[in-house]
């Protein structure tokens, strides 16, 4: 070999070792820890945040982060959630960065990796042995350890565990607050709260939660703390007084003996529980699916404390368990009440095998003369019965693949898809489900791209062969410029797939309802940029059709009460035309939609309600949202 | 046999057209016995996706198994004025040339009868859950099968000749016992196996190996073709001589 060549193949361990340079300074100098759960406490069955710090004390690192948890049998690919995201982890310092992950039952592993220029820079594996599990948590945000009297309300099983998270490891995302049953305000040791911490909790209060604001000198530091959207009262100063007394059994007044520092407040929103003459002493604001209370005096202060009323009183804030938003398990799609209602009127279905056998019979037709020969007079030359047997093989070639795969039948990704928004008037905001449905002809991976940073997440897997339950899949979620990008769904051939997106999400909708002897008086206004559809307000079992609400438009309506449809809604509500919105009312009617209760507005919105789509999909038919928004005052 | 020779004869001889016809008939008759009637909802509910296009693959691949070996013995074609190795024994014609033509025209006969076939797969395609290029793996599949098929009943009709019952009662289970032995001890070169992975592991290359190895052993019955004709006309020149 010439010199010259010998001296460039010289260079190229070189060129290998320089251009690896960055990678390999970086190899293991990166350190990670986890903060799982609160203080390490989980509940099993719900998400729980997790704070990875990594820790760089190299040069300024452009990394991705990735935290996956996995569960299930040991065998074959393992059903988790991988979330990725990216991150710029400066020189020499500590980076912080927030994840919620569900703490399925059966979890094996929690495992964290960073990698910068495509090599793993550093790792961490948790032991999900080493978390506190508890059945019920309840967070209590205090400087000292003073609301562990909640506990008792455990049992002597201490199944109900207070975690007193730092302030910075308050979840960013409502997901994070899954597991827990509560979350009590005491003070912030007068700091403030970052402002996505805030609206966590509030879209959490919204999916359920209960949040509860304690009194005294301490909630002088409610709002500084960034509270104040919150608080269902303006906190004006704080006042003394003697011998108030709460009413937490109905006509059974409980005395508090002694003096009780009080903040004193007005109220701002919500409905005053108990009150000493003009001033609240406990103030009910409901937002959604929870409520926020407020308490003008201090629990964990005398007399309150040493009170024996005071468990009384934290059970009957606290109240039962909410309904957890992870959805492991989820039914297979086909199995879901909403799509098991929507599926018979999407009208798709195989081709029909009278038109397989006129295909058959055509293409037959047209080969046979080319075919059957007689033994004499066969006129037809080689050459040319080869060129007419091409042309018909061909020509059938595009048309059964015409036919059978494009007009009577098409083998890509087909989303059904359907929505549940629940709202209250005035809250501004509502708690969405949507479902979406997707199957496909042929075996292929799916992506799905939400346009919601903190959107739950969740899919049924396939169903296992010979009747078994659906196995969860591992989804893949990556947080990019467009919101959260899910990966991980391979779709065998014709099987069925169902995507749950949970997530509290603006809507501005607000209604009224005033009866006024035989007369009912009905506003609604559509704040929001989409139309709300055949809308119905239900009164004392009775609806009142207020007709399509458009963006931005007030609707006022008068009606008689004899105007107002009897008890069996369902089929005066939905014209017979609609049948999929018709079947999705039928699926929710069980869940009290028009039972007797406080005044509701039900309208239709087109969905997706939520932003999500799936890259080269085609939807199936319609796809209907149900809106409840109930209209009780406080 | 040249191509222009064999051409002329496979598409002017009623039997061989009539088996081409028989053979389309089949595919027809398989497609609508497979053609699912179940509703799609009901598919999804089970998970079980209908096997349109596997089934009437695998028709074809069995028939096109059957006719080339029936093809490359030349059971179909009219009598010959001079047999091969007649032919062989009584002329000087280059062996290589006689069996390259030969199986040159079983690769474009072969293609026209696969061409005879794609309407059915085409239209089993969606319903059977398979894509334009998992029918395009399946007819290379089924093609190179078939070549091989039919040059392993070339390398039969150079070893026996006219006697046609010893080379039927000899092929024939050669031909099973290749194809099950194939399936049960080396997957890769069946092309059940290869199909059936076609359809159901779309990313898999089995479909590729699978041709290759058909196409190699084509090639493998083609040469010892040779082989055996090279001994005929070793034979018949010791007789002559002797």
């Amino acid at each position: 070999m010439e010199p010259r060549k010998l001296r460039w193949i010289g260079f190229f361990p070189v060129l290998c070792a320089l251009s690896g340079a960055p990678a390999l300074s970086a190899q293991g100098n990166v350190t990670c820890d986890a903060l799982v759960g609160f203080n390490g406490t989980v509940r099993e069955g719900r998400y729980a945040p997790v704070l990875l710090s990594v820790e760089n004390p190299g040069r300024r690192l452009q990394a991705t982060v990735s935290l996956a948890v996995t569960w299930g049998p040991l065998r074959g690919r393992q059903p988790g959630l991988t979330v990725t995201r990216t991150a710029v982890l400066d020189e020499s310092s500590t980076t912080r960065l927030p994840f919620v992950i569900p703490i399925p039952r059966n979890v094996h592993a929690i495992h964290a990796t960073v990698t910068a220029a495509d090599a793993q820079v550093g790792s961490l594996d948790v032991d999900p042995r080493s978390l506190t599990e508890a059945g019920r948590i309840v967070v209590g945000v205090a400087s000292d350890l003073s609301l562990d009297g909640i506990s008792a309300l455990g049992g002597s099983d201490g199944s109900l565990r207070v975690a007193y998270p730092r302030i910075d490891d308050l979840p960013r995302s409502w997901a994070g607050y899954d597991g827990v049953d509560a979350i009590v305000v005491h003070d912030t040791y007068f700091r403030q709260l970052r402002a996505e911490q805030v609206e966590a909790m509030e879209r959490w209060v919204l999916s359920g939660g209960v949040l509860v604001f304690t009194g005294g000198a301490a909630a002088l530091q409610h709002q500084e703390a960034g509270f104040g959207d919150l608080l269902p009262v303006t906190i004006n100063g704080i006042t003394q007084r003697s011998g108030i007394s709460l009413s937490l059994d109905p006509g059974v007044p409980r005395r508090i003996p002694g003096r009780v520092e009080l903040a004193d407040a007005t109220v701002s929103r919500g409905r005053v529980v108990a009150a000493d003459g003009s001033l609240p002493l406990m103030v009910q604001r409901s937002l959604g699916r929870g409520k926020i209370w407020f308490l003008a005096f201090d629990p964990t202060m005398q007399p309150v404390a040493s009170w024996d009323g005071t468990l009384s009183l934290w059970r009957h804030l606290i109240g039962g368990d909410r309904r957890p938003v992870f959805e492991a398990a989820l039914t297979p799609a086909m199995e879901d009440p909403w799509m098991a209602a929507l599926f018979p009127t999407a009208h798709v279905s195989f081709p029909p095998v009278h038109a397989a056998l006129v295909f058959v019979a055509a293409y037959l037709g047209l080969l046979a003369p080319l075919l059957l020969v007689r033994r004499r007079n066969d006129k037809l030359r080689s050459p040319t019965r080869l060129l007419l047997l091409c042309a018909v093989c061909g020509a059938a070639c595009a048309a059964g693949w015409l036919v059978f795969n494009r007009v009577l039948f098409s083998p890509s990704l087909e989303v059904m898809d359907a929505a549940s928004v629940e709202a209250r008037s005035e809250d501004g905001m509502a708690y969405v489900t949507e479902k979406a449905a997707f199957y496909s002809a042929s075996a292929r991976s799916v992506e799905a791209r939400i346009g919601l940073p903190d959107a739950v997440v969740a899919a049924s897997g396939p169903i296992a062969a010979q009747g078994l339950p659906a196995v969860d899949p591992h989804l893949f979620l990556a947080a990019d410029a467009f919101g959260t990008r899910v990966d991980g769904i391979d779709l065998d051939r014709l099987g069925a797939r169902l995507l749950s997106v949970q997530d509290a999400v603006p809507f501005p909708v607000s209604a009224s309802v005033g009866t006024a002897g035989s007369s009912v008086q009905v506003v609604v206004t559509n704040g929001g940029g989409k139309p709300l559809f055949r809308c119905y307000v239900i009164d004392a079992g009775r609806a009142f059709s207020i007709g399509d609400v458009a963006a931005g438009e007030t609707a006022t309506r008068s009606f008689s009460l004899a105007d107002g449809l009897g008890p069996s809604l369902a089929g005066k509500m939905i014209p017979g035309d609609d049948a999929r919105r018709a079947a999705l009312f039928k699926a929710q009617e069980g869940e009290g939609l028009t039972s007797e209760g406080p005044p509701r507005l039900i309208g239709w919105m087109d969905a997706p309600v939520l932003p999500i789509t799936f890259p080269g999909s085609q939807p199936v038919g319609s796809s209907p949202g149900l809106a409840l928004v109930s209209v009780e005052a406080e | 046999m040249s191509v222009p020779d064999g051409m002329r004869m496979y598409l002017s001889d009623r039997t061989i057209l009539r088996s081409c016809l028989y053979l389309a008939v089949l595919l027809g008759m398989a497609l609508l016995v497979v053609w699912p009637r179940d509703t799609l909802e009901s598919a999804l509910r089970t998970g079980l996706a209908p096997e349109s296009f596997l089934i009437v693959a695998t028709c074809f691949l069995l028939c096109m198994l059957f006719l080339g070996v029936r093809f490359g013995v030349q059971d179909l074609s009219p009598d010959p004025s001079i047999q091969l190795q007649e032919h062989v024994r009584l002329t000087p014609v280059p062996l290589g040339k006689l069996i390259g033509g030969r199986a040159a025209f079983i690769l474009l006969h072969s293609l026209l009868l696969l061409f005879l076939g794609a309407p059915f797969l085409a239209a089993a395609l969606a319903v059977g859950g398979a894509e334009p290029p998992q029918l395009f793996r399946s007819l290379a599949v089924i093609g190179a099968a078939a070549a091989a098929s039919r040059a392993l009943g070339l390398l039969a009709l150079c070893v026996f000749g006219s006697r046609q019952p010893l080379r039927e009662i000899v092929l024939y289970p050669v031909v099973i016992a290749l194809q099950v032995s194939a399936f049960l001890v080396l997957p890769p070169v069946s092309p059940f196996h290869a199909l059936s992975a076609v359809v159901k592991a779309p990313g898999s290359p089995e479909w590729l190996i699978c041709t290759l190895a058909n196409i190699g052993m084509a090639a493998a019955f083609c040469g010892l073709s040779v082989l055996a004709l090279a001994a005929v006309r070793a034979v018949a020149g010791r007789n002559v001589h002797g």
